[in-house]
């Protein structure tokens, strides 16, 4: 399943996204206002959703609460370029990625395909992988993840991101790394992606048993999971 | 301390010295003039116990008691006359002072009893001799030329009597009385420059203030400073209300254009965005070049569009009284506006949709710049026509009435939600219902209203009874 939904007030756009997302072999269908992508997000009929955040009044914003609130769908936000609060208030919300406007087709389709990539990875042959660091647990092919026992309520990018801490646990790795690896694009300069993320991952995963968090910002380095 | 400190400080101060001289030399003129025009006579109580002391001496100790009291009390000094007018010691007693102690006798019998206070008594002795008693308020000036007692009591003053003791000495109380002099001026001059350095402070404190909220606004930091809370006060305080007012309405101001020029970058973004897409589709499917180039085109007409707008609008902001005059016809021109508006319609829908009722005078004259009150009119006409569509009709009228054109374009279209009314003629704002799908920036109105107002004409938005809008536009006709 690869059916694209497209979330933006702007029809013509829209349309031609659509003209050429559907030449790349990927149906789409598309919402003008916010309320109605939102549902159309939560019938699970879409293994992406592309969402323009600034539609108007909080129309963008509130849609990806309301999906975020439903389901961990990936999330691919439409941002305008050079508005950062809107960006790191998507990302914080639990969006998976950003694409800034205006952008080519290409750059929106590239985006879209490694998304639905990293989430849709074929299941490896060969017995199940299991990763685990200290109380984490990680089951790639499942996409699950628990902590101490307790499942773990991850976007998907969240999770390919600590999939690939949990995979160097007791290394730094780069931001570099991580987004190409967790997020499948190189890192922007003064991109905040990464860390909005880790962030929310430190939120969600507990601390180690001295009250420290396990997930280490190295400076200059990167981050860490820390192995006990 | 500023300076403007130091010069309220000595400004101050120097009224207070003015003051402190102007009221202290009233008080020594009167002085003087009191001591002119003192009775001779001392009245005092201390005058009276010195009587009432040679009373009882003249009585208990008959005239050799009451002649050796004498000379022992020097202050108040004490005279007595026998009967035939000598004084006991043989001082001298002027003219002067004996009339005053006649009055005096005089105004005592008159007065009865109750003469306690009196400056001058009769004493009468055991063996009945009449006596006069009376102290006077010289103390041995004129009297007793020769005496010891006022040589002694003069000696400082005069500095020359014969048998002055060591002047430093002085008369008993003077050196403790000169420190308490002292003493005093200086708490005087202290206070004196506390209060005035207190005053330049109270005056100049609010100056400080205002000083340092206008170094911040230079410095670009526009918040309040002086905040309501001081109610009444004075002027100063009024000044820092009106400099929270002026920095409130610059935020205002600036705030304004700062939202203008972000939705100015949107707005370009958009078509942008478009032609960006468009790009995307033409080298996927080559073979479709015509359509995106058709809307390359069409995105292209938009900016310009917006620019040209923009343009017009920051124009009419600059400088609202550069303005071209000339008679205009405002029936002619909304008859143009109409008839496009009315082809517009017709190949919109099929020419059953809109219809446009046109309804005017001969002719209304107003001056103006033809090009603006064009585009004003045709913004107003095509938002109706845009938005009036449901409704199925648009009525436009034009009449001069009382030496006023006015331009009244009424819908029945969806109207205006009445709280977004206020914002309608903001550039971009553009209210729920129109936001998406229709074509249009938000400017029409914004530009009509300052075409208008540069016309020194008003124009009204407000909703109709019965759904719709209407839009009335007044003009100063042209005589």
């Amino acid at each position: 399943m690869n059916n694209v939904l497209l979330i933006d007030d702007d029809v013509e756009l829209v349309g031609m996204f659509a003209e050429y997302l559907e030449q790349e072999g990927f149906p789409v269908t598309c919402v003008h206002n916010g309320e109605d992508g939102a549902r159309a997000a939560l019938t699970g009929g879409y293994a992406i959703a592309v969402l323009d955040v600034m539609m108007p009044g909080a129309g963008g914003i509130e849609a990806l609460r309301q999906i975020r609130a439903g389901s961990r769908m990936p999330v691919l936000m439409l941002t305008a370029r050079g508005d950062d609060a809107d960006r790191i208030l998507g990302l914080e919300l639990g969006a998976d990625d950003y694409v800034a406007k205006p952008c080519t087709p290409r750059e929106l389709t590239a985006r879209v395909r490694a998304i639905l990539r990293r989430t849709q990875a074929v299941p490896e042959s060969g017995p199940a992988v299991v990763l685990s660091v200290g109380k984490l647990t990680m089951l790639p092919e499942q996409r699950r993840a628990t902590w101490d026992g307790q499942h773990l309520d991850l976007t998907s990018t969240e999770f390919n991101l600590l999939e690939v801490l949990a995979r160097n646990a007791g290394r730094p790795v780069s931001k570099n790394d991580l987004s190409e690896q967790g997020l499948g694009r190189p890192l922007a300069r003064f991109d905040r992606n990464i860390d909005v993320h880790l962030s929310s991952l430190r939120h969600k995963l507990g601390p180690l048993a001295d009250g420290r968090s396990c997930l280490q910002t190295i400076y200059r380095q990167g981050y860490q999971l820390i192995k006990e | 301390m500023g300076r403007l400190f130091w010069k309220f400080f000595l400004c101050i101060l120097l009224a207070q010295v003015a003051a402190t001289i102007g009221v202290g030399g009233v008080f020594w003129l009167r002085d003087q003039a009191r001591q002119r025009a003192t009775p001779v006579l001392d009245s005092g109580p201390p005058a009276a116990i010195a009587l009432d002391a040679a009373a009882a001496t003249l009585r208990h100790g008959g005239l050799p008691a009451l002649r050796s009291l004498l000379p022992d009390m020097r202050r108040p000094q004490l005279f007595v006359l026998d009967a035939s007018r000598h004084e006991l010691l043989g001082r001298a007693v002027t003219a002067e002072l004996m009339h005053a102690v006649e009055r005096e006798l005089r105004d005592g019998a008159q007065g009865g009893d109750s003469a306690v206070w009196r400056g001058a008594r009769r004493l009468v002795g055991p063996g009945g001799e009449q006596y006069i008693a009376f102290v006077s308020r010289d103390f041995g000036r004129q009297i007793g030329r020769d005496g010891r007692e006022a040589g002694r009591q003069d000696g400082l003053r005069e500095g020359a009597g014969p048998d002055t003791l060591t002047p430093g000495l002085g008369p008993g109380p003077g050196p403790r009385r000169r420190i308490g002099q002292s003493v005093v001026i200086g708490a005087t001059v202290l206070a004196s420059l506390l209060f005035a350095a207190l005053l330049a402070w109270y005056f100049s404190r609010p100056i400080r203030a205002l000083r340092s909220a206008f170094e911040a606004a230079a410095a670009g930091d526009l918040a309040p400073r002086f905040g309501p809370g001081a109610k009444g006060g004075d002027e100063l305080v009024d000044l820092g209300r009106d400099f929270d007012r002026m920095s409130a309405r610059l935020r205002a101001l600036m705030d304004g254009q700062r939202r203008l020029l972000h939705d100015v970058s949107h707005e370009l973004r958009s078509p942008l965005a478009r032609m960006q897409a468009a790009l995307g589709l033409a080298h996927q499917q080559p073979e479709k070049i015509g359509i995106t180039l058709e809307r390359i085109e069409r995105e292209s007409n938009r900016m310009d569009k917006l620019i040209g707008e923009l343009l017009t609008l920051s124009r009419l902001e600059a400088s609202p009284d550069a303005l071209r005059r000339e008679p205009v016809d405002l029936v002619e021109l909304v008859d143009g506006l109409v008839a496009d508006a009315r082809f517009e319609a017709g190949q919109a829908a099929g020419g059953a949709a809109l219809r446009v009722d046109f309804d005017a005078d001969d002719s209304v004259n107003v001056s103006g710049d033809p090009d603006l009150l064009w585009s004003a009119l045709e913004n107003v006409v095509r938002n109706a026509a845009r938005h009036g569509a449901p409704g199925g009709v648009v009525a436009v009228s034009v009449r001069a009435v009382d030496g006023v054109a006015r331009v009244e374009v009424c819908d029945r279209g969806p109207g205006i939600a009445p709280e977004d009314l206020p914002a309608i003629f903001q550039p971009f704002f553009r209210s729920g219902a129109s936001r998406t799908g229709v074509d249009g920036h938000g400017l029409g109105l914004a530009i009509a209203q300052r075409v208008v107002q540069a016309h020194d004409g008003e124009i009204v938005v407000a909703n109709r009874d019965g759904g719709g809008l209407r839009v009335t536009i007044t003009l100063p006709a042209a005589g």
